[in-house]
């Protein structure tokens, strides 16, 4: 029994599950996220025509406006 | 930052603090009738946990639990104790919640990080909505933000893509954690929620094999179900950006079956188990056979 006068049953687990669908999903948006910011960076507040990434060779291209 | 909050982060002054739904104390235990846990709980720690039947004031549970001779590191571990299973409920009000939001986002802009707070909830239609819902609370904050800087970048598409994606997201995760709940109550157990910051899981009693297998299967695969049906209809109605997110969509529920997560984690433990099972039985029939084979004629 620790300091909190409490002996927990270790026989029973509590960690919460489902983390990938939400931490999935904020990563990804994340993602958008930093792209936008790239484009308002790169083509500056006009912001870009169209953005192609190619996830293969680490490549992105924007068309600013 | 007073005393409580600078010391745990979970509980702040003004807040009204009870026992979690499906938690009794009786005697020398805490029991956890979810997931059917005991934990053994000292004299001391039962009477502080006793006073939070119908909800205390967390100043008045501070000064009874001192009273009753536990020091501030022990009450501020019995806390610790009790978030790490989900045992706290908190009652506070809204002007509350906004000013601690608003704190807790200058401290972790200073570099200050502090517990968040897990909730547990019923295994209702209702809870299933507004758990899922407060999990993805920050993340929708997040998709707004970014759909707001995607559109001043000239990037509208994006802006669309990412709301998609986070409403298709949010129904289907609903779907996702019901069917868990619905395996869960058909071997006559009553699950509760858990949700820790983005984290959300169901507490419930260890299932058979079968059951958890069935559960860690067809939780993601009715997420991605419902999700390939919204693409469907977005696709047959022309509405391309719909079928793109669920698309997205689909893709977040498979993840779950990754072997570093909570439902490939349960495959993968069962798989493991069954091998050992089949493995030890396999062993034993082999040994079984070779003492039929070598005992006397």
């Amino acid at each position: 029994m620790g300091n909190s006068g409490v002996l927990a049953d270790s026989s029973v687990d509590y960690d919460a599950k489902e983390a990938a669908i939400i931490v999935a999903a904020t990563a990804w948006v994340i993602a958008i996220g930093s792209v936008a910011i790239a484009a308002l960076m790169i083509c500056g507040w006009k912001g870009a025509k169209s953005v192609v990434i190619d996830w293969l060779h680490g490549k992105a291209t924007f068309m600013c406006r | 930052m007073d005393f409580f909050t600078e010391s745990l982060g979970i509980i702040h002054a003004g807040d009204v603090v009870s026992l979690a739904p499906r938690l009794q104390v009786r005697q020398r235990m805490l029991f956890d009738h979810a997931n059917g846990a005991r934990h053994i709980i000292s004299g001391k720690a039962r009477d502080v946990l006793n006073v939070l039947g119908k909800g205390i004031e967390v100043s008045q549970w501070y000064a009874y639990s001192i009273a009753s001779g536990l020091t501030d590191s022990e009450w501020m571990e019995l806390i610790d104790f009790l978030n790490s299973i989900g045992g706290i409920a908190i009652r506070r009000t809204r002007k509350a919640q906004v000013q601690i939001i608003v704190q807790r986002t200058r401290w972790r802009l200073q570099g200050v990080t502090l517990q968040s707070h897990a909730s547990r909830f019923p295994a209702t239609h209702r809870a299933i909505a507004i758990a899922v819902s407060q999990a993805m609370s920050q993340l929708a904050v997040l998709t707004i933000f970014v759909s707001m800087l995607s559109i001043i970048a000239g990037m509208p598409s994006y802006a669309l893509l990412s709301l998609f994606c986070i409403s298709i997201l949010w129904f289907t995760t609903i779907v996702h954690e019901y069917m868990h709940v619905v395996i869960s109550k058909s071997s006559n157990h009553t699950p509760v929620i858990i949700v820790r910051g983005l984290r959300l899981g169901i507490v419930h009693h260890q299932l058979s094999r079968k059951r958890n297998i069935l559960s860690a299967l067809m939780g993601p695969l009715m997420g991605i179900v419902s999700a390939a049906i919204l693409g469907l209809i977005g696709w047959a109605i022309d509405a391309h950006v719909v079928a793109e997110a669920s698309r997205v969509v689909c893709i977040f529920h498979a993840a779950s079956w990754l072997p570093s997560y909570g439902d490939g984690q349960a495959l993968s433990k069962e798989i493991t188990s069954f091998r050992k099972g089949y493995s030890y039985e396999k062993t034993t029939t082999t040994s079984t056979q070779r003492r039929r084979t070598t005992g006397p004629a």
